[in-house]
């Protein structure tokens, strides 16, 4: 931890400041597209302050096409996925973790390996199994696999349960309780950060799916977000100011989420206390 | 009365499969079945109208002899990740550090870190044309500023890829609060025991921070590795491969084999020849992280 | 040992989620189906009280254009109560999707192609040959229909998809900027070499950089580049589709890509590749930074909504070969799997002829004769260089070669490429390209 030095603080200000303004530089373009009128998208030099603003733009976009509905279909799909995540994962790699068996760096190795085999292969099997039990045009081929572990986060989790001294765990065992009481009570709640983290990495994963919304979802009843944004981004002619209108609106849930996240991210480290 | 060993190790085993038994079923319904039809396929000539026809090795022979960009695509993803995912690491790790600090707006600053992985598709490519047009673009104008004439960029043969390079760079803040979630999983109480022993910040960092950061390191390591050797997005939305095959990821030829010229067949042997590279080298890593990656909370 | 409550919740759960998720899938789609999909093959031989016709149709349209397609649709399906036809949009990797449908066998009834599609798509068995349902009872005249355009749909003798809307090239040149140098406006006929003069004295610069353009040229994309390679030379491939030596670097072909190099480096007449994409998303022509602009008819529309670009349109020039063009073809085929084919074929036969093409012609060129000329396609001033020229649209080496994916088209991408970067051997890039496809072609 830094000591609260003046002078260190101003430095680093800066430097992140500096950093802040590579960072935002695209979505003040990505902003400011979205108030362009079809006229002004095509002006080059290009237009940083489109007057007069037309909020006109956000309220087309969203009218001329179902966005409401996409919105909500995203909203389930999200949520629902993250909520399996977190359970599946959590319990899988608290296996991993804690629980020797034989074959179990095996396994652990063969999950690794899963992470390793590029989707253009594994897309069209995948497609064809989902299709045999028809699953395809629901949510179902989005949300359920979910519920059954995910080999990146059973790693990352894994990763961060075996720094948590086994102490607390070994005692409660001996006073009887059973694993999942143990998980619950005395695990997770010293790895709150990384349980956040999870959620808000699978929130985003899901939230921004794009491909796999692409494959399984044919009616345009069921489209998620980042499907239908590309309503708008046609085979010969992008319609810029109504594609940035969505995508700038689209990406307001993650980050307010995020922001959010930030604040019991530090809160979980705060109610555990002292550790060690 | 204690249980004898051997039945405390049989109701570890038990439950250890009762935990995993989810991820089980994915395992062999979602992961197996898929890898090994692609297997098979690989085998194959498939151009997914009529039904596959075997030819053995044939594909694998093709790749690794005949194929004209084979090699070239392959070096490329090597040298991509051979550059970025150290430099991946150390960025993001720099980056957590600043972060890191409990001064008022670092939630904000974060969130503004974080931004970049948020945005994506085609406006992203748009956007980063407009940076690197070598006459207009904002790059070289800055550069002008200076004095200094800037390369093509993504549009010259031998600037491509470090361009795709430092635009992997830009979107750091993504992983962010994995090392976050690392760094506040160090107890102060260390540091600062450590501060009372007149221990400076870089001793702190180099003997506290790095090695108890070893179980985060390992794992950016790993899918640093895994994801950078997969690399595909910036190929397929931006650069097609080019120009003149100067960006031509080993995924993005792969799949330009599979929908752009109709061999599925020969695009699984690429995909499972990628897959024993990677897996041969993340069996590396993991063999050497006994020695370097220090858990905390081992059972022994 | 104690049962952890947690232990008993998780299958529950499961189930539970399951269960909702299903459920919620239902209440989210709307009607008329909301019954639970499954494969729509199968859909058709439900006892059920309604013997409705189920039929799925893909397309690659979007916003305006999937609105007014699935208004003809819906005007279809009241006409026709007992068919429902589900259209689903692919807004994008149209491609990508439509070759993992037909690789696991389960693909849309009626299906958009593109004329490069066709053949690959016909020979290979995923379309279905319409030339039966054109001769039967509730066939088709073609005679109805611009042969030149519908043939874009034939692959070997068969007829694989019916035109959906078309478009070939021609110039479109900003009439104030030639106003501004003095030039008079092209006239049908012109030549490629005279075109090159042109836009050489349309170029203006202001301290050794270009300001504004004369000629705004396609680039690498080796599709646009045909009315250029055919006006000097027999095309990139043998007419059988076999050989590319000799074709694609004969003494006419070195000859239009010496003119195209000249165009980019040696006078400069048009932005390079780097400034068109780096206008990506910008109109330059409308911006005014290119006084002409060799483009199909999409951005006609949104010039004449601008008042103050004037401009007009002239087909594009000839050279020593004769006229050349080609034609970017959207069509309606039926997959060769459907077990649904009369239906899907009437409602193909509505779309294209009488019922459909009436509301395509006001937003593109019809291959239905009746319409077209209704709509007044063939006189109205700026489209009327499109439609003059249909009857030099050509056949493209898509179709010369099924092959062409894999064998010409990398290659000949591959030296256009190397063409643009910088100033170099044109022959020699030619020979390579030629020799690339030939080898790949014999693997």
């Amino acid at each position: 931890m830094l000591k609260k030095q003046p002078l260190l603080s101003i430095l680093l200000y800066l430097l992140l400041g500096i950093g802040s303004v590579a960072m935002l530089f695209p979505f003040v373009w990505m902003v400011s597209t979205s108030f362009k009128s079809d006229i002004q998208l095509y002006a080059w030099p290009p237009v940083w302050l489109p007057l007069p603003l037309q909020v006109d733009n956000y309220v087309k976009a969203f009218t001329k096409l179902p966005f409401g509905l996409w919105f909500g279909n995203t909203a389930l799909v999200t949520i629902l996925s993250v909520c399996g995540t977190l359970l599946s994962c959590t319990v899988a790699a608290y296996g991993f973790a804690r629980y020797r068996a034989p074959g179990r760096t095996a396994l652990f190795m063969i999950m690794i390996s899963t992470m390793m085999i590029p989707w253009t292969v594994v897309m069209i099997p995948k497609f064809f199994l989902f299709t045999q039990i028809g699953w395809v045009n629901s949510f179902l081929p989005l949300t359920v696999p979910t519920f059954l572990g995910n080999a990146f986060y059973v790693f990352l989790l894994r990763q961060f349960f075996l720094t948590v001294p086994p102490d607390t765990e070994e005692a409660a065992k001996i006073d009887g309780a059973g694993v999942f009481s143990i998980l619950w009570h005395v695990v997770l709640p010293v790895t709150v950060p990384v349980l956040i983290t999870v959620a808000i990495f699978q929130f985003d994963a899901a939230w921004n799916d794009f491909l796999q919304p692409l494959i399984y979802l044919n009616k345009q009843e069921l489209f998620t977000i980042a499907l239908g944004m590309n309503f708008f981004n046609g085979q010969f002619e992008v319609q810029w100011n109504y594609l940035m209108a969505v995508a700038c609106v689209a990406m307001l849930p993650t980050v307010i989420l995020f922001f959010i996240g930030q604040k019991y991210f530090v809160q979980g480290i705060a109610l555990t206390g002292m550790k060690g | 009365m204690r249980k004898p060993k051997s039945l405390l190790r049989r109701k570890e085993a038990w439950i250890f499969y009762m935990l995993i038994s989810p991820w089980l079923i994915h395992l062999i319904a979602l992961d197996a079945g898929p890898m090994l039809a692609s297997l098979y396929f690989s085998f194959t000539e498939w151009n997914m109208l009529t039904p596959p026809e075997w030819i053995g090795l044939s594909n694998y022979i093709f790749a690794l002899s005949k194929d004209p960009l084979f090699w070239k695509s392959l070096s490329i993803t090597f040298g991509f990740a051979v550059l970025s995912v150290p430099l991946n690491l150390v960025v993001g790790l720099a980056l957590a550090l600043l972060l890191n600090v409990s001064l008022p707006g670092t939630r904000l600053f974060r969130t503004i870190y974080y931004l970049p992985s948020q945005i994506n598709g085609v406006a992203v490519m748009v956007m980063w044309i407009f940076v690197f047009n070598p006459e207009l673009g904002l790059l070289n104008s800055l550069l002008g500023l200076f004095g200094i004439q800037g390369p093509g960029w993504i549009f010259d043969p031998d600037w491509a890829l470090p361009s795709l390079i430092f635009m992997s760079l830009w979107s750091v803040g993504g992983g962010t609060m994995i090392w976050l979630a690392g760094l506040k999983g160090i107890p102060d109480s260390l540091y600062e025991s450590a501060m009372l022993d007149g221990a400076g910040s870089w001793k702190r960092f180099v003997y506290i921070t790095l090695p108890l950061l070893t179980p985060t390191i390992f794992f950016n390591l790993i899918t640093g590795v895994i994801g950078a050797l997969q690399k595909f997005g910036e190929a397929y939305v931006m650069t097609k491969g080019g120009p003149l095959n100067s960006t031509r990821f080993f995924n993005f030829h792969l799949y330009d084999y599979a929908f752009s010229k109709f061999e599925m067949g020969y695009a699984s042997a690429l995909a499972w020849l990628l897959f024993i590279i990677i897996l041969v080298l993340t069996l590396i890593v993991f063999s050497t992280s006994g020695r370097w990656v220090y858990y905390g909370g081992e059972k022994k | 040992m104690k049962a952890p409550f947690l232990r008993k919740w998780i299958p529950a759960l499961l189930i539970g989620v399951i269960a909702l998720t299903g459920c919620a899938q239902q209440n989210n789609s709307a009607a008329p189906d909301n019954s639970v999909p499954a494969s729509n093959s199968q859909a058709a031989t439900e006892s059920g009280s309604t013997d409705k016709i189920k039929l799925r149709m893909t397309t690659w349209s979007t916003a305006d254009s999937y609105e007014m397609q699935k208004s003809v649709l819906d005007s279809y399906m009241k006409e026709h109560p007992n068919v429902e036809i589900s259209f689903e949009s692919v807004p994008q990797n149209y491609d990508d999707k439509l070759i993992a449908q037909f690789a696991i066998g389960d693909a849309p009834d009626i299906i958009t192609v593109g004329d490069t599609q066709v053949p690959i798509f016909g020979k290979n068995g995923g379309l279905a040959d319409m030339t039966p349902f054109i001769e039967g009872d509730n066939g088709l005249d073609l005679n109805e229909f611009y042969e030149d355009i519908v043939k874009y749909g034939q692959y070997q003798g068969k007829l694989y998809a019916m035109p959906k809307d078309w478009t070939n090239m021609a110039i479109i040149y900003n009439k104030k900027l030639f106003d501004e140098a003095n030039l008079p406006y092209p006239q049908p006929g012109w030549t490629w070499e005279e075109m090159y003069e042109t836009a050489k004295k349309l170029t203006k610069r202001e301290d050794d950089k270009v300001v504004q353009w004369g000629l705004k040229l396609p680039g690498a994309n080796q599709r646009r580049v045909q009315p250029l390679v055919l006006a000097y030379s027999d095309g990139v491939v043998s007419p059988d589709g076999s050989k590319y030596e000799g074709y694609m670097n004969s003494p006419g072909m070195i000859k239009a890509m010496q003119w195209y190099s000249d165009a980019y480096h040696k006078d400069q007449i048009t932005p390079g590749s780097t400034d068109t994409d780096a206008f990506k998303g910008i109109d330059m022509f409308a911006a005014g930074k290119v006084a002409m602009e060799l483009n199909g008819r999409w951005p006609i529309e949104d010039y004449l909504k601008d008042p103050q670009l004037e401009f007009g349109t002239v087909p594009l020039p000839v050279g020593p070969n004769g006229a050349n063009n080609f034609v970017f073809y959207g069509g309606w085929s039926i997959y060769e799997k459907s077990p649904n084919k009369e239906a899907a074929w009437d409602v193909i036969k509505y779309m294209t002829s009488r019922g459909g093409s009436e509301i395509f012609g006001d937003f593109g060129f019809v291959a239905y004769k009746p319409v077209a000329e209704e709509k007044g396609q063939a006189t109205d001033v700026n489209y009327k260089s499109f439609t003059d020229d249909i009857p030099n649209n050509k056949i493209m080496p898509d179709t010369l070669d099924p092959d062409y994916p894999k064998t010409g088209k990398p290659a000949f991408t591959e030296a256009l490429e190397k063409i643009l970067l910088s100033e170099t051997d044109v022959k020699q890039a030619l020979d390579e390209a030629a020799a690339a496809a030939d080898a790949a072609k014999n693997k």
